[in-house]
């Protein structure tokens, strides 16, 4: 798959989970990765430009044992994204499967 | 290890037109993902194969950056100048003085200008460690030629060891760094007893390596046991050897400190953390006294020892700071095996022209 193409629907992927619970970097690409194949080298850099553009906010929590972790929170102007992102989403997917549909039919 | 591999990635980000607080959030997330990994129970090679080396992963980190323009450095120059500067000092220290002899140390200001100017000496303590063999070769020619101390003026080459470990510290805990220094000490301290003519009981200095090594143990009942056991190795050594004159039998008193070290596991060398160094050290000192004594060539084996920095700058030094660090190491073997086995001490110095090269091949690429 085109990589900027997957790299797009993973930041889609990244800002619905975040909506869904406040999570730290390791814990989103555990959940990812049970569904898509990423690394944190992929992972990250979506977090980062995602807080830089106000998507997410973020916060320290500190851990009984182990290093403090760094949570990330969506914000009201990330879960308007979101929605948009959805929207278009669905309208794309729907135009897509009308027209592997019809291809189908075809055959 | 961690430190290390967060250092080098923050160095090759700088090298963009980033800001600090972006390279800081970069770093803190690899952090991050470093320790939950290790926490997972990966270990530190695990994990950083994982993330990937920084090199491999700076073209994804730097997406949209710009690289900062690369100055024109000063150094540069210095090291183009040097080998001028170099001949000069060779020729009229050669024919104004008739000091051919030294002169040819002209020749090492390049490499040492070199070395200088292409590690990072504020960033890189291994610069000091690159620059040991210089600093040994100089002083051991001059206690040899001008105080007549070829021997014992050749243990000077143990500080390259002693430099290099010490320049680890940082990955290493105190009680390592004491470990995998003792063997030089006690290397030092054997030949000393050895000329007030304590050769026979001299050897027994290096039970501190052990002895200090034993403190690694956790189990304090384990590890009282092993120093006791030693001690009463030595004690018993020294009782028999001096009461019968059996000083082979009296080997035996070493039985029961043995025995417990294979009950224990301590008799593998093992490979984990910081205990690598003076598992490395022990199997380098090791070989030095096998090779030594079967084959005698003491003049050229302590060579062997420059297997610990070059260890030390393999481990911890990366990229083609590392070549630059490993060639001073090449230049002095080539030196003494041209000079010891061939009698070629005439050309022998020219082995250290292959650092300079190399500096500047590497910086290139």
């Amino acid at each position: 798959m085109n990589t900027q193409f997957k790299k797009g629907i993973i930041e889609m992927c990244v800002l619905k989970i975040i909506s869904n619970k406040d999570m730290y970097g390791f814990e989103l690409i555990q959940s990812i990765s049970t569904e898509i194949e990423v690394n944190e080298n992929t992972i990250y850099p979506i977090l980062r430009r995602l807080t830089k553009q106000g998507l997410f906010d973020t916060y320290t929590e500190t851990m009984s044992i182990g290093a403090p972790r760094k949570y990330y929170k969506i914000t009201g102007e990330g879960t308007e994204k979101l929605n948009e992102y959805e929207s278009e989403w669905k309208k794309f997917i729907d135009s897509v499967y009308r027209i592997l549909g019809g291809a189908c039919n075809e055959k | 290890m961690k430190n290390n591999y967060l250092e080098e990635l923050k160095g090759l980000l700088n090298l963009y037109q980033m800001e600090d607080n972006e390279v800081n959030d970069i770093v803190n997330d690899y952090d991050d993902m470093y320790n939950n990994w290790i926490e997972t129970g990966m270990s530190e090679e695990e994990v950083e194969s994982k993330l990937g080396t920084p090199r491999s992963i700076i073209k994804e980190l730097t997406e949209g950056y710009r690289r900062k323009p690369r100055k024109q450095k000063k150094s540069d120059k210095v090291i183009a100048v040097s080998p001028f500067v170099a001949l000069v000092i060779f020729m009229v220290l050669g024919f104004g003085y008739d000091l051919w002899a030294y002169s040819w140390m002209a020749f090492l200001l390049i490499p040492i200008t070199a070395i200088i100017a292409e590690m990072d000496v504020k960033e890189n303590e291994h610069v000091l460690t690159a620059l040991s063999p210089f600093i040994a070769v100089i002083g051991y020619f001059i206690l040899g030629f001008v105080y007549g101390y070829w021997h014992p003026g050749w243990l000077i080459f143990l500080i390259i060891p002693v430099i290099a470990i010490f320049n680890s510290r940082k990955s290493m805990s105190f009680l390592s760094l004491l470990i995998s220094l003792s063997p030089f000490a006690a290397l030092v301290a054997f030949f000393y007893l050895g000329e007030l003519g304590h050769w026979q009981q001299g050897w027994l200095v290096f039970l501190i390596i052990p002895i200090l090594g034993a403190m690694e143990e956790k189990s304090f009942l384990r590890g009282l046991l092993i120093e006791f056991t030693i001690l009463i190795g030595a004690f018993g050594y020294l009782f028999i050897g001096y009461t019968y004159g059996e000083w082979n039998l009296a080997l035996l008193a070493f039985l029961p400190a043995l025995a417990v070290a294979f009950a224990f596991g301590y008799i593998e060398v093992n490979y984990n953390g910081s205990k690598t160094y003076w598992g490395f050290v022990l199997l380098t000192v090791a070989v030095y006294l096998i090779v030594s004594l079967a084959f005698g060539y003491w003049n050229l084996t302590w060579l062997i020892f420059l297997a610990i920095p070059v260890f030390a700058i393999v481990k911890e030094v990366r990229g083609s700071e590392r070549v630059i660090a490993l060639t001073p190491f090449l230049a002095l073997v080539l030196f003494f095996m041209i000079g010891f086995l061939f009698d070629g001490w005439v050309y022998a110095w020219l082995a250290f022209l292959i650092i300079p090269v190399t500096a500047i091949v590497a910086n290139n690429e």
